[in-house]
Parts: C-alpha cells; sequence; structure tokens
C-alpha cells in the first residue's frame, strides 16, 4: 500500500515537471492558450468533484461561483480602478460566502432540494447580475484591458491554481473528512448512524468547491478580459459542461477531471477547427458514445482495460489505492 | 458476458480514436502555405446566431470570387485566401479561433463578429496582439470607444445611432409626445434603449414606458398589457426574429393599438420575421443600416445576385458583410507592405464606396475608426419592406398613423 501510495506521488511528479516543461517546448501561443483553457476547466472540474464525485452532492449551479469570481475581479478594476489580480484574492472569498447559505438550508434536506437550489441559483445570479446594471454594467458586461499578455505567464499561473487545487482536493479526499464524505454519498443512514454530522460535512465539501470555482473565475477574467452575465453564468456553457467535463474524465478520481478537460477543450478546439459547420453534431456524438460506452469515465475505463488485460497476471483484483473511494 | 466483450471493444476503440485526435491536434496549421495572404473571418456559423453568420459567410464569399473575377486577390503575386472560422457564437470559442487565426494561420488583418459580446473578445485580442480588426455587425458603442487604433467599424452603427434617420422622421412627420421603449436585455438592446431614451430627453417627448425582457421570452402578453395601460404614441421595440414576431403577434390578440410602431434593427427586417409574425408585420416600421432599394452603386445588383445564388433574400447583415469584403481586399491592395501597421496605415486611409454607402475610418464624438452611419426607416406595406424616410430614397409612402387592428 505504502509502496504504491508512493508510487502515486513520484508519478504526480512527473507530471508536474512536464507540465512545467511544456511552454519552453510548445512555443506556439494559441497552443498554450488552449492549454490556459484547459487548466481553467480542469480547475472547476476539479472542484466541482469534491462536492459532486466524492460526496455524491450534485450541483447544476457551478455557474454562481464561477460568476461570481469572474465578477469580482471584473468589478473591482471597473469601480475602483484596481488591478482585476486582486480578484483572484476576492472571487474565491465572495463565491464561499455565496455559497454558505445554500449549503446551511438544503444540506439540512436529501434528495434532488440541492440540485435544484444550485440550479435555481445560478439562474438567480445570472438575472441579478443582469438587471443591476449601475453595479454591473448589465448585459454590456465588464471589458478590461489586460496589463501583461505573456500566454507563458497565465500558463504558470493557471498551472498553480489548478496545482494547488488538485493538492488540496486531495488531502481532503485522502484524510479522514474523505472517508466521511465517501461514505455521505454512499448510505447517508448509515453515515449518520455512525455519528458523522453529515450536514456539516456536507457544507465542508461545498466550501472548497465553491472556493475553488471561484479563483478559477477571477483568473478566467483576467485571462479572456471580458464577461457578461449570460457567458459566465450560463446554464448550459458552464454548469452543465463542468458536469460533462467530469463525467468525461472520471468521476471521483484525482486526475479524472483534468484529463476529461484536456480531452473536452482540445477535442472541442479540434473538431471546431478542421470540421466546419459539422462540428459541434459530431463532438456531441462522440461525448453520446464515451458516456454510453465508459460510464466511468476515461479513468474508469482505463481501469476496467487494466484489470481485464492483467486479471491474471497480477494478484490486485480490487485495484490499488484509492479504490475504495469509488463507487 | 458477451457485453462485457462488446463494452471492452468499444471502450478500447474510443480510446484509440481519442488518442489519435488528441495527438493530431499539434499538427493543425503546420501546412499553411506561405505564398498566401490571409484574412481571418470569424462568424457563428453555429448555434442560435447560426442564420445571421451564415448570411454574412456567403456575403464574404460572393464578394471574393466577384473581386477574384476582377483581379483583385492577387498582390504581387500571392493570393489572397478567406480563412473562415466558427465562434459559436460563444465568446471563449471566439478568443480560440483569435488566437488560432493570427498564431497559427498567421493572417493578415481579422474581420468578422456577429455579437457584441464575440466582437468585444475579438477586438481586445487584435488590440493586444497589434492586428488590424475590421467589425462587421457587432454594434455595442464601446467597441469603437475605446480608443484602440487596430480596431475598425465601417459598416456597423454605434448602436445608438441605428435611429438617425428615425428622429428626422420624428421631427418632421410623427411628432410624438409620449413613447414605450420595449427591449431585449442584451448588449445590443441596452445600448440602443439608452441611445434612443437619450434623444427622448433632448427634445422632452415623455418616455411612459420603458421596460426589457429576457432574450428568449416568449410570453410578451403581461408586458403588453401594461403598455396598453399607457397608451404611447409610439413604440420603440429592439427585438431578434422570433421575439420580434410574436410581440408583435400578441399585440394582434391583445388589441393593442399606437400610431406607430418601430423596430430598432435587427429581428424586425428579417424575412423570418415577416414569416413568422404574418399579417400582424403589416405596418411595422424599423429603423435599418441597408436595404435592397438603396440608391447606393451596386446595392441592387447585391440583392438580386445573392438571391440567385442562394436562393434567399439577404437583409443588411449580408451587406454589410459584402461591403466589408471589398474595404478589405481594397486596404490590402493599397497597403504599401503588408505587414500589421501597414494595412492599419491603409485602412485608416480607406475612401470607398460600398454597396453600404461611402465607407471611411474616422475619430468623431469619442469613437475611433468608425464610419458615420447612414440609416433608414423601412416599413413592411403588404408583405415587403419599404423605405419610407429619409424622404429621397423612399420607395413608397409611409403609413401615419397606422390604422387600428380591427379597422383593418
Amino acid at each position: 500500500m505504502n509502496k504504491i501510495k508512493k508510487l502515486n506521488w513520484l508519478f504526480a511528479l512527473l507530471v508536474l515537471l512536464a507540465a512545467i516543461a511544456v511552454p519552453w517546448v510548445i512555443k506556439a501561443p494559441y497552443h498554450l492558450h488552449i492549454l490556459i483553457l484547459v487548466m481553467v476547466w480542469a480547475t472547476i472540474g476539479t472542484a466541482w468533484n469534491l462536492l459532486g464525485g466524492y460526496t455524491g452532492q450534485v450541483s447544476f449551479g457551478h455557474a454562481a461561483f464561477f460568476g461570481v469570481g469572474a465578477y469580482a475581479a471584473g468589478l473591482l478594476n471597473l469601480h475602483y480602478g484596481l488591478s482585476p489580480w486582486w480578484g483572484m484574492a476576492l472571487g474565491p472569498v465572495v463565491a464561499a460566502l455565496a455559497a454558505l447559505p445554500i449549503g446551511l438550508i438544503c444540506f439540512r434536506l436529501r434528495g434532488p432540494y440541492f440540485a435544484l437550489a444550485m440550479l435555481a441559483l445560478g439562474e438567480i445570479f445570472r438575472l441579478m447580475f443582469t438587471n443591476l446594471t449601475e453595479f454591473t454594467n448589465g448585459a454590456k458586461g465588464v471589458l478590461i484591458m489586460p496589463e501583461i499578455t505573456s500566454k507563458m505567464f497565465f500558463y504558470y499561473v493557471g498551472l498553480t491554481v489548478l496545482v494547488v487545487t488538485l493538492l488540496v482536493t486531495y488531502l481532503i479526499v485522502h484524510s479522514k473528512i474523505g472517508y466521511y464524505l465517501v461514505s455521505i454519498r454512499e448510505d447517508q443512514d448509515a453515515a449518520t448512524s455512525l455519528g458523522i454530522p453529515t450536514t456539516f460535512y456536507k457544507n465542508v465539501a461545498l466550501l472548497p468547491s465553491a472556493f475553488f470555482t471561484g479563483l478559477a473565475g477571477a483568473f478566467y477574467m483576467n485571462y479572456v478580459a471580458f464577461i457578461d452575465p449570460n457567458i459566465v453564468f450560463n446554464l448550459s456553457n458552464v454548469s452543465v459542461m463542468v458536469i460533462l467535463v467530469v463525467m468525461m474524465g472520471g468521476v471521483a478520481t484525482t486526475w479524472g477531471p483534468t484529463i476529461g478537460a484536456g480531452i473536452y477543450i482540445a477535442l472541442g478546439e479540434y473538431f471546431r477547427a478542421t470540421l466546419g459547420s459539422a462540428n459541434v453534431l459530431v463532438f456531441g456524438i462522440l461525448v453520446c458514445l464515451i458516456i454510453m460506452f465508459m460510464p466511468n469515465g476515461i479513468i474508469g475505463g482505463l481501469e476496467t482495460l487494466k484489470q481485464k488485460f492483467f486479471r491474471s497476471g497480477t494478484g490486485l483484483p480490487g485495484g490499488g489505492n484509492g479504490e475504495v473511494l469509488r463507487s | 458476458m458477451r457485453r462485457s466483450k462488446w463494452q471492452l471493444a468499444m471502450a478500447c476503440l474510443l480510446s484509440v480514436c481519442l488518442l489519435v485526435t488528441v495527438t493530431g491536434c499539434g499538427d493543425t496549421g503546420t501546412d499553411a502555405g506561405k505564398d498566401a495572404i490571409k484574412l481571418g473571418v470569424i462568424l457563428p456559423l453555429t448555434g442560435s446566431e447560426a442564420m445571421f453568420g451564415t448570411m454574412e459567410k456567403n456575403a464574404f464569399e460572393m464578394a471574393y470570387e466577384e473581386l477574384k473575377a476582377a483581379g483583385k486577390t492577387t498582390i504581387n503575386g500571392k493570393e489572397i485566401k478567406l480563412v473562415f472560422e466558427d465562434d459559436q457564437g460563444r465568446q471563449d470559442v471566439a478568443k480560440s479561433a483569435t488566437e488560432k487565426l493570427v498564431n497559427q494561420d498567421k493572417v493578415a488583418l481579422l474581420s468578422g463578429g456577429y455579437s457584441s459580446a464575440c466582437t468585444n473578445v475579438i477586438a481586445g485580442s487584435a488590440q493586444t496582439m497589434n492586428i488590424p480588426f475590421v467589425a462587421v455587425t457587432g454594434s455595442a458603442d464601446d467597441i469603437t470607444k475605446k480608443g484602440w487604433q487596430w480596431v475598425f467599424r465601417g459598416t456597423a452603427a454605434p448602436a445608438s445611432k441605428y435611429t438617425g434617420a428615425l428622429w428626422d422622421m420624428m421631427d418632421n412627420v410623427i411628432k410624438s409626445k409620449t413613447v414605450a421603449i420595449i427591449y431585449e436585455n442584451t448588449d445590443f438592446g441596452t445600448s440602443s434603449a439608452k441611445g434612443f431614451r437619450q434623444e427622448c430627453q433632448k427634445r422632452g417627448i415623455q418616455v411612459v414606458f420603458d421596460q426589457h425582457y429576457e432574450s428568449g421570452a416568449i410570453d410578451f402578453k403581461p408586458m403588453l398589457a401594461n403598455l396598453k395601460n399607457t397608451s404611447p404614441d409610439l413604440v420603440f421595440a429592439v427585438s431578434y426574429v422570433m421575439d420580434a414576431a410574436m410581440i408583435v403577434k400578441q399585440m394582434k390578440e391583445i388589441d393593442f393599438n399606437s400610431k406607430f410602431f418601430v423596430g430598432g434593427g435587427a429581428g424586425y427586417t428579417m424575412p423570418e420575421f415577416k414569416e413568422n409574425a404574418g399579417d400582424a408585420s403589416e405596418f411595422v416600421a424599423s429603423t435599418t443600416l441597408w436595404v435592397p432599394g438603396v440608391t447606393w452603386p451596386g446595392a441592387g445588383d447585391f440583392f438580386k445576385k445573392y438571391t440567385d445564388k442562394y436562393t434567399k433574400e439577404p437583409d443588411y447583415h449580408g451587406a454589410q458583410a459584402y461591403a466589408t469584403a471589398y474595404v478589405l481586399i481594397d486596404a490590402l491592395n493599397r497597403a504599401g507592405d503588408l505587414s500589421p501597421a501597414g494595412i492599419q496605415k491603409a485602412l485608416k486611409e480607406t475612401d470607398l464606396m460600398t454597396v453600404m454607402g461611402p465607407i471611411k475610418f474616422e475619430d468623431w464624438e469619442g469613437y475611433t475608426n468608425q464610419t458615420k452611419p447612414s440609416t433608414y426607416v423601412v416599413q413592411w406595406q403588404k408583405g415587403k419592406l419599404e423605405v419610407v424616410w429619409p424622404e429621397k430614397v423612399k420607395s413608397a409612402a409611409h403609413v401615419y398613423p397606422v390604422p387600428n387592428w380591427k379597422e383593418r
């Protein structure tokens, strides 16, 4: 067990070193741009995964946190003339504050209430930010002029955001709290009977999830430099897309959201650049196929393959480390 | 067991597919022809705005073929090529498309941009990367109000200036005392409404009703019922296609009459508006930037050629793209050197007569590189869109005040 754990950390370290080396190998700004978008989505996916994957509290409204984070950065610049980079500090905090009341109220209930409340929250924020024109500029959106344009800089900031998110999520999931969260997902009654305060621990999962989604939002604002409510609070292009990203990569896995984001963004962009008007259709069909035939995502699919091929060879029937955490 | 084998096989196949496509990603753009001058055009070719994007793409291609026949598309042995990119009506995709065109395809200049949100993002990226960008349709005021030297807008008026001809007509014919404003809550809608509101204040016209609605709304009756109670002389509405048709249909259903109903461009001039609204479209007026019957040279020919070629009528969006293509290729032909700065200089010196009227990129009233727009008031009469204002270019007399629904 310990050996496998060490191997995993080694693997993570290698991936990190490779990621740090990437901008020195791939110098094309277009490819870096795609990698930056991948990291934004990987961050949101990882954050969503903590709540939706490990704890089993599916959120249809992560756009609310994403948008609040983005607007925190944009409005600081619009109203106070501060650098939007301060939004990287403010955005996540505001997002977590926005999450708090929803969690406190909805997590006392079971079933679809939280999912529905989050769905509503995303839409409420979209309407609020559209209509509070004095404060948010309404549908006109917020446009900033970025001071830094170097892609390499954004790449490393994005990478840092993603690495921190992955690390914190990993540490939470692999601590005692992680087992509480998974037990809530698997059987809430059993968890309660063991003395786990389920409402509290659901909030423990929600707050970092909202926090890192807000962080990704603030970074997105700094990078793309223009937002309006229909973009950042979008139901299908943010809230549902993050679920697809996680589903595609592998729900409740450490690397799943990152791999999902990589494939989703890179493949989507590749199709868009090569297939002309049919791109959305082809992409949609592919996503359907993946979800149909690899219901556990890419990571889950690979795991199944590994097990099938090496079934007789190795003596590890249940898989290795972390397998307990997946359903 | 059989099922799991099948699943396994599919999983294998999909993994291989994915690997191939992902690794293939790195190769795109390396086969770029070095002897071509590339002209990048970003338009929504899929998604909810595809109807407009496709029309503009067709118009671009038609203009290109004409210019090719005239021998204008080859400069010093280098051929000009159009490279289209789909932005799906999403601004992060528009950003990706801009990055790809500038960094991979190495385009000489950028054009396109339908929605204001996408145009904003393309303009911002073009400005930071120092590549000239000529906007086609995106008309939010801000786009040319930032002092961005690399951003040009020739064929589209700033949204708050769409109503020039309408105000001329108001002062001379309509002379309303009370008006109502309804608009879609988008960048374009709010900009247009703001411009209209300011003009009202200037003239001391009372705005008795001023409300926006969500894009994608389908039930306008509660809003229209309130509107009816204020009985304004004139209604000014800014909408896209489906909502425009539904608003006039529901106005007829609740029997709301005003002396004049005028749309602020976009939806109210589209052929689809007439198809969807049926006879409720009769006498609805709209401001517009272009009509087939306009007196600018080549406008009628463009309309006829487009209709023959694509068996669909173009509206002002098509004309914008067509005129933009002429402006771009004219500038490329005049440019001393084909560096971004050389093309920027040539664009700045543009003085070209197009189907949209004369195009000149000027700095005025806080705008940068913005053509002074020509606007018109049109009115649906017997299922045809007739120009009713300005007086010198009109194709039919205006009907004002319009008859009540019951008297038709």
